[in-house]
């Protein structure tokens, strides 16, 4: 049930308001870059009004992020938890090296084949 | 299409050999049974040729992304990490295995350095560096060390660390947890050695366990050289400070009792200290009578070295002998009247000769009475 949907360059992100949840899914063959990270996590800041949520991240349909922008996402402190959704070969490499090198980060992060157990695990997250 | 029945059995196993081809979804492309034969194997034909053609282009593309991977893979074991593969559109296993690459590119480039690039620095080092493994058998070292020895490195790996670094236990450098700037000897080709200063670290796993020692050691013999040298110079200035003493406060003896002290040059504070020293020791050791000192060669003298002329005149005659001033300059004779000094109980005289002369009577008037 989504309130409001910001577009970006790469994908779309909104306020998931049913789950307490961000929500952000890249856009079919988008390439991250540093700037389009970073315009991601401020459209999602200002989202969550000012909490610290979890946020589910669908990055199936994305052909690359860029290790600059790899980085950002991992040293942003924005959200409690981040499930990484990965349900293509390509999405899935991309979720698995980004957990290899920054999971063991102060946020938990975790990736996920399905949607579904993705929104489960990160209930556990929810204030 | 497999109860098709031609007339030619030739066309029938032909037509046979088409359906096993075929995938079983394009079977249902072909024409039906009331078709002429001949048509219906052309059009078999047609979808395996179309079929073949797919797989050679896909086997062609899988050949292209294959060595495009092998490049980057290569290069990767190699520690290039600059290649980047394509990566398509499609999102196909090549691309999600192309991206993988990519990325871990990217990430090794920054957090890897590459072996030549260690090796470089371990290459370049001017000490010697020497690695053993947990047997304290020599597992690495460097350029600096071979030099050092004067051996090629294949005849140094694989031998105990002992036989460089003379009495060197593993045992004790892993209990001591190291040691750092260590005098040691190292044991160099045709059974010298040199001193070098040692320097040694625990090598230890991921679980803290010892698996070797790293040791860097520095060649000390042009250390030594210098230090020697450097002592050598010490000690020859210091001789020649001591000549120059002596030179400066020289003591002739004219008799067995009269000595006279010429002076030249400037007298200071510490040159007048040199004075009263040499001149009491003289006296005290010939039994002085007179002693003259000649101060003719004198050019300048401060307040502070006639003070301290005229405290050797006093100390002198505390020993029992006379002291006569021969040689006062008219500067000097200024700075004396001008400063006060009383010289009455002093024997003055304008030359060196008159000075001796009067000595001279002075002792004879004295042995004879």
């Amino acid at each position: 049930m989504p309130t409001e949907e910001v577009k970006t360059k790469t994908g779309v992100t909104w306020m998931d308001e049913e789950s307490g949840m961000l929500r952000f899914v890249y856009a079919p063959g988008s390439e991250c870059s540093l700037a389009d990270a970073i315009e991601n996590v401020d459209a999602q800041v200002k989202l969550a009004g000012g909490k610290v949520r979890p946020i589910l991240c669908d990055i199936t349909k994305c052909k690359s992020v860029s290790k600059e922008a790899r980085n950002h996402y991992g040293s942003t402190r924005a959200f409690s938890a981040l499930a990484l959704v990965g349900g293509s070969p390509i999405g899935n490499i991309i979720g698995n090296i980004f957990i290899a090198v920054y999971g063991s980060g102060q946020v938990p992060t975790k990736m996920f084949l399905r949607e579904a157990d993705a929104v489960l695990w990160l209930k556990g997250f929810m204030a | 299409m497999a109860s098709l029945v031609p007339e030619e059995p030739r066309l029938g196993q032909l037509l046979d050999l088409i359906l096993r081809l075929l995938p079983e979804e394009a079977r249902a492309s072909l024409p039906t049974q009331a078709g002429d034969p001949l048509d219906q194997a052309i059009a078999g034909f047609t979808l395996i040729a179309k079929e073949l053609v797919a797989c050679r282009a896909e086997a062609e593309d899988s050949k292209l992304h294959l060595d495009e991977h092998l490049g980057m893979i290569v290069d990767l074991v190699s520690f290039k990490y600059e290649r980047r593969v394509t990566v398509g559109d499609a999102g196909t296993l090549f691309d999600a295995f192309g991206a993988g690459l990519n990325m871990l590119a990217e990430e090794l480039a920054t957090s890897t350095i590459s072996k030549d690039h260690v090796n470089n620095i371990i290459e370049s080092m001017n000490d010697l560096l020497v690695v053993a493994d947990g047997d304290a058998l020599i597992r690495t070292v460097n350029q600096s060390a071979c030099d050092l020895v004067g051996l090629p490195r294949e005849e140094l790996l694989a031998q105990p660390i002992d036989t460089l670094f003379e009495g060197l236990s593993a045992a004790d450098l892993i209990e001591a947890g190291g040691v750092r700037d260590q005098e040691r000897s190292c044991r160099i080709k045709g059974g010298k050695s040199v001193t070098v200063s040692f320097s040694a670290a625990v090598m230890r796993d991921k679980r803290g366990v010892p698996e070797g020692i790293v040791c860097v050691a520095r060649d000390l013999t042009e250390a030594k050289r210098s230090e020697e040298e450097r002592w050598r110079l010490a000690e020859a200035v210091q001789r020649q400070a001591i000549i120059l003493e002596e030179l400066s406060t020289p003591l002739i003896p004219i008799t067995d009792e009269i000595l006279v002290m010429p002076l030249i040059g400037t007298v200071d504070e510490q040159r007048s200290a040199q004075i009263l020293d040499a001149l009491l020791h003289g006296v005290i050791a010939r039994r002085t009578r007179v002693a003259i000192i000649d101060i003719t060669g004198v050019k300048t003298m401060e307040a502070a070295g006639i003070e301290g002329i005229l405290q050797a005149v006093k100390a002198v005659r505390l020993v029992g002998a006379e002291v006569a001033l021969t040689g006062i300059r008219p500067e000097v004779a200024r700075l004396l009247v001008a400063q006060g000094h009383d010289l009455g109980a002093v024997r003055t005289f304008g030359s060196l000769q008159n000075g001796i002369v009067d000595a001279m009577k002075r002792v004879r008037g004295r042995a004879s009475r």
